[in-house]
């Protein structure tokens, strides 16, 4: 399925973006059962950006602390390795984004706010159907779009014809993605994670968010993000280019094994997490 | 009767339904009056909705509805018939797109009270 023309881009050293070296040793030290504190802490503090956003991030309203948190072996200790990962990676990205003055028709911020309100909107998915690990979700949320960055940033004059032509027909932008390229996001975006070694639920997840075709096995992860987007897009939190709110697939509803009244719930409280949190990561 | 969300909720609303959390068990019987401490206890137990007596959601909406003008009512609806493809037979996109509207519908409630308020002040 895999396309030359991604394999190209994906492979075209010197580029493309690459995840800084602080997340890569720190996935790897999650899985490492006798990884310290300090050692954790001691990886953070070698790039100073990433260090002062997870402590800005701490400090804001949406973990309301009463105390500040002023050093990060603390802040380690309070919100667990895992979601100091997710911290760390949404720094990175948000790097990686703002480094992208794209000139196109594609924007930036709105791409950054439609990434973040699916991620949250993917945790409180995964929270609320007892998934169990939503920190993992809420990483493949913030992800499933990524390839739009890299169509935007490499493919501009093409990624342009692509954004007019969703406007023009309403069609979702996969489908003239196809059209237009000969490929979607989701294969490029997966394609580049698995060139950042993420693992292997975080490529799934990016691959499939659209389920236009069933993968061969449906899990509560992928079901999770699929929903989130479309949600995402109905409560028109940023915007990934869309023009219409993707039709959520019942199989993927069934296998989260929500109430419909749950909905309300999760859309509210996805909105009021997604302001507390965009404030502190709004482009300058 | 009808299902209300967590949020909708006041005192003094009957339960139509007994009040329960995800594992079933009964947090609150049939037929009980809500108190504020009630709506602050089902909250921390991740309830989400309950079933409320004499009352239906979209009866809420109604009556939101009617605090606006129809040319407001009218324009979000067709926004939102933008934003929406055809959806047939999908539960899930049906109640996605009944909150959005009522999400909008607050909205605009809550931005012409405001000015109105604005105006009130000067």
């Amino acid at each position: 399925m895999k396309s030359e023309k991604i394999d190209r881009i994906i492979n075209s050293t010197g580029e493309l973006p690459t995840l800084p070296t602080v997340y890569m040793r720190l996935s790897h030290l999650v899985n490492v059962p006798d990884s310290s504190i300090r050692m954790i802490s001691n990886i953070i503090s070698e790039d100073q950006a990433v260090a002062a956003m997870v402590l800005k991030i701490v400090n804001s309203a949406a973990y309301g602390f009463y105390n500040k948190i002023g050093d990060l072996q603390r802040a380690i200790v309070i919100l667990g390795l895992n979601e100091i990962k997710n911290l760390v990676l949404v720094t990175s990205i948000y790097k990686i984004v703002k480094q992208f003055k794209s000139s196109s028709a594609f924007d930036m911020q709105e791409f950054w706010k439609h990434s973040i309100g699916c991620a949250i909107l993917s945790k409180v998915l995964a929270e609320t159907a007892y998934i169990k690990d939503p920190e993992d979700v809420f990483t493949g949320g913030l992800l499933h779009d990524i390839g739009k960055l890299i169509h935007a940033a490499y493919l501009r004059e093409e990624f342009d014809g692509v954004i007019a032509n969703v406007m023009e027909t309403g069609s979702q932008m996969s489908e003239s993605e196809k059209k237009i390229l000969g490929f979607d996001h989701a294969q490029t975006g997966s394609a580049l994670a698995e060139k950042w070694r993420l693992p292997r639920k975080t490529v799934n997840m990016i691959a499939h968010h659209h389920l236009s075709y069933m993968p061969d096995i449906l899990t509560e992860e992928i079901a999770a993000v699929h929903i989130a987007n479309s949600l995402c897009i109905a409560l028109r939190i940023g915007s990934g280019g869309e023009k219409r709110v993707p039709i959520v697939n019942q199989k993927a509803w069934e296998v989260l094994d929500l109430k419909l009244s749950d909905l309300e719930y999760i859309m509210q409280r996805s909105t009021k997490l997604f302001e507390e949190s965009i404030s502190i990561m709004e482009f300058e | 009767m009808g299902i209300l969300n967590i949020n909708d909720l006041k005192a003094g609303m009957v339960l139509a339904q007994p009040a329960k959390n995800r594992h079933g068990a009964v947090i609150l019987g049939e037929g009980k009056a809500l108190t504020e401490k009630h709506i602050n206890f089902f909250k921390t137990w991740g309830i989400t909705g309950v079933d409320i007596k004499d009352i239906d959601s979209n009866q809420l909406v109604k009556e939101e509805m009617e605090a606006l003008s129809n040319d407001i009512v009218e324009s979000i609806e067709r926004e939102l018939d933008e934003l929406f493809p055809p959806f047939e037979n999908n539960p899930v996109m049906e109640e996605i797109y009944k909150i959005v509207k009522k999400i909008s519908l607050r909205q605009a409630a809550n931005q012409i009270q405001g000015a109105t308020d604005e105006i009130g002040k000067d």
